[in-house]
């Protein structure tokens, strides 16, 4: 009992140590969809927003398999870049935007270009003219320089992925990046990525991208997407990514799903024609429909107005055996435990979603990404305020991962950040904080909801805790300030889910007080409601003058 | 038949510049610098260009400084000018000394006019920019 009890106790230990996940909505490459479902992004309080753009096939101009140029216009113009950037100016600072680069080489004479190159050239053109174009470096939390590149370099011809040029590439893309943060002041954190099944697929590219990601000072930390067949997989990759790789950096997740099981791999049979058998017959339909067709009918129900129940839904999933039920959950916690910085899985499945290049209809063949949404209208329809109604096979997992967070979201100012408190902090005063600077600890209260650490110097790293009431680290980051841009203030007010943050950036240095007003009412920077009409600010300066910079709310 | 025909056309102008923005009125308006005009911003003659108070656009004012910036909220775009004494009386000249971020029109020292002050607002006007601003 007592050796039980112990063993208990470790394992509460181990996973508690972690825990800093964020969670986040991924968009592939449709990253003109976001900007549709605001209010869906918003109810759902997530914390980053994932899209991709495909550099190769939008931007880069090929002739007999060569890159000999790039359609700038394209570029400037896309209307990919201005709607995703639209959505972030929608949501606001409060939900942290990642890019990834989706730049395949396969089919390209000599596959990865050589750095020095004129075709390598092109690629780094194309891609600072993306980041320049609508502010995309500026508007950009994190980066991630390529696609799961071990599939998209590998020309099955040739039998190669060209490991050894794209490690060159991604090491000169690093330091090209870096230099370009630095002219234009962009703060954005740089990955490499993504490796999609590490655990499984022995490519030598995967080998590349760690050690590049160990090596190079100029990246950040390591993509990984999660597309499994056995639910375990995720811990495994993740395992293998930290202990065998030995990768210290961040880790990301910007892809996950159970896909490869849904619809039967390998030794399965394709689960997509299993027949619903006895629970068919006790739900009104035929033990012989197969699973494709159920979902084709529930496509057509939900767009005739009378979707089947959520409820229906779940209860048939969970008749079949092979099922991996609550498969969120365990990736989650293998997140947790291998501390897995943000996390974007699948966010919404719309009706008419061709724009996801899918079939508007369910066959034996379809592939089955949809049911890794959280929410699911295409196929469970919306509720009667027009909201989402959401995959009963995900969203509970989803929401009780939410609700177990520590901290829900980390927003970085420049003299200032701010944590809101999630769930998993019901009582404030049973936790402490501790900030640390060059071995300088300073201890810090948790307010109702939120913390708000002030004093900070603009563009600098600080190590963050939070501790349980036995001095546990519960949730750890390390969080840069942001810079000052220029010596001239802005107000800025940021949607931060159960709040909103008012703040002055670009304050000066002789700035010695300052003031924020709603209708001319002094306020305080963190709130939980915004009306009135219109914000302000007062800065006294040394010199004794005041400033007052006023915006309207409405 | 010309008169209906004049009138028409007079119509169609008349409509088509009560629903047109600042920014987008015609130059006509602009060249003369429209005094009637109150709201705060900057106005390009003949640029076909304005910035202007609106939603999510910030005013900025140091009385003690003599300073006056219009920014929007991530300050993709603003001007900050600085003037050389309070503009207030109508044909006194001031020297502005102007920082701006996407508009290359608005950028180092100039001389401005005062063409119109109201005791709120003062209207100032210069070959490249004309400005509305809250009186310093």
């Amino acid at each position: 009992m007592k050796k039980t009890l112990l063993l208990l106790l470790l394992a509460l230990l181990y996973l508690s140590k972690a825990g800093a996940q964020e969670l986040g909505a991924n968009y592939n490459e449709n990253i003109a969809q976001p900007i549709t479902e605001i209010q869906m992004l918003r109810n759902s309080e997530i914390s980053w927003v994932r899209g991709f753009i495909n550099i190769h096939s939008e931007f880069l101009t090929v002739e007999n398999n060569v890159i000999v140029g790039i359609n700038e216009d394209a570029i400037r113009n896309s209307s990919l870049s201005r709607q995703f950037m639209a959505a972030r100016a929608s949501l606001g600072e409060g939900v942290k935007f990642i890019l990834s680069l989706k730049i395949p080489f396969q089919n390209d004479e000599g596959l990865v270009p050589e750095v020095g190159s004129e075709a390598c050239e092109y690629v780094f053109k194309a891609a600072r003219l993306l980041l320049e174009s609508f502010d995309m470096g500026r508007n950009i939390s994190l980066l991630v320089m390529g696609n799961e590149p071990m599939w998209e370099n590998w020309n099955a011809d040739l039998q190669s992925d060209d490991a050894d040029d794209y490690k060159d590439f991604l090491n000169e893309f690093a330091d090209r990046i870096a230099q370009w943060k630095r002219e234009e002041g962009w703060t954005f954190e740089v990955f490499a990525g993504s490796l999609n099944r590490i655990s499984e697929v022995p490519r030598p590219t995967i080998q590349a991208v760690m050690d590049v990601v160990n090596e190079n000072p100029n990246v950040d930390g390591l993509d990984l997407h999660l597309h499994c067949y056995n639910v375990n997989q995720a811990e495994n990759d993740l395992r293998l990514a930290r202990e065998t790789y030995g990768v210290k950096k961040k880790l990301i997740c910007t892809e996950f799903s159970m896909v490869r099981k849904l619809e039967g791999e390998g030794q399965d049979p394709n689960h997509r024609t299993a027949s619903l058998g006895s629970w068919g017959t006790s739900h009104g339909y035929s033990s012989d429909m197969q699973l494709y067709e159920y979902l084709d009918m529930a496509v057509k129900n939900a767009s005739a107005g009378n979707p089947v129940s959520p409820d229906e839904f779940a209860s048939l999933f969970e008749s079949f055996g092979w099922y991996p039920r609550n498969w969120f959950t365990t990736f989650y916690n293998a997140f947790r435990k291998y501390d897995t910085y943000v996390i974007t899985g699948r966010f919404s499945v719309v009706p008419n979603s061709d724009i996801y290049n899918f079939a508007p209809t369910y066959t034996a063949d379809t592939r089955l990404w949809e049911l890794g949404g959280v929410y699911i209208p295409k196929l469970l329809g919306f509720n009667p305020d027009g909201t989402y109604v959401p995959n009963p096979l995900v969203y509970p997992d989803f929401m009780a991962a939410k609700n177990g967070m520590y901290i829900e979201k980390v927003i970085e100012g420049q003299r200032e950040i701010l944590l809101v408190l999630g769930n998993g902090i019901a009582s404030p005063a049973d936790f402490t904080g501790k900030i640390v600077k060059d071995g300088k600890e300073t201890e810090f209260a948790l307010a109702e909801g939120y913390a708000l650490l002030g004093g900070l110097a603009p563009d600098t790293a600080y190590s963050i805790s939070v501790l349980d009431s036995g001095n546990n680290p519960v949730w750890t980051r390390t969080v840069s300030t942001a810079p000052l841009r220029n010596s001239f203030p802005v107000l800025k007010y940021t949607d931060a889910g159960k709040y909103t943050y008012i703040c002055l950036q670009n304050l000066p240095d002789d700035a010695e007080s300052c003031r924020l007003m709603i209708d001319g009412e002094t306020t305080a920077p963190v709130t939980a409601s915004m009306e009135g009409n219109v914000l302000s600010a007062e800065i006294t300066y040394s010199d004794g003058s005041v400033e007052t910079i006023t915006t309207d709310l409405k | 038949m010309k008169r209906y025909l004049m009138l028409a056309a007079l119509s169609a102008m008349l409509f088509l510049m009560a629903g047109c923005t600042d920014r987008q009125r015609p130059e006509a308006v602009f060249a003369g610098f429209d005094t009637d005009c109150e709201t705060v911003g900057l106005y390009f003659p003949g640029a076909f260009e304005s910035f202007a108070v609106d939603y999510g656009i910030q005013v900025c004012i140091n009385h003690e400084r003599l300073t006056f910036r219009l920014q929007n909220s991530d300050q993709s775009e603003f001007v900050h000018a600085e003037f050389s004494s309070a503009p207030s009386e109508v044909s006194e000249k001031v020297t502005v000394s102007v920082t701006s971020l996407g508009f290359d029109l608005a950028k180092g020292n100039f001389e401005m006019e005062v063409v119109k002050a109201d005791g709120e607002r003062v209207w100032l006007a210069s070959e490249t920019v004309n400005m509305i601003i809250p009186a310093l």
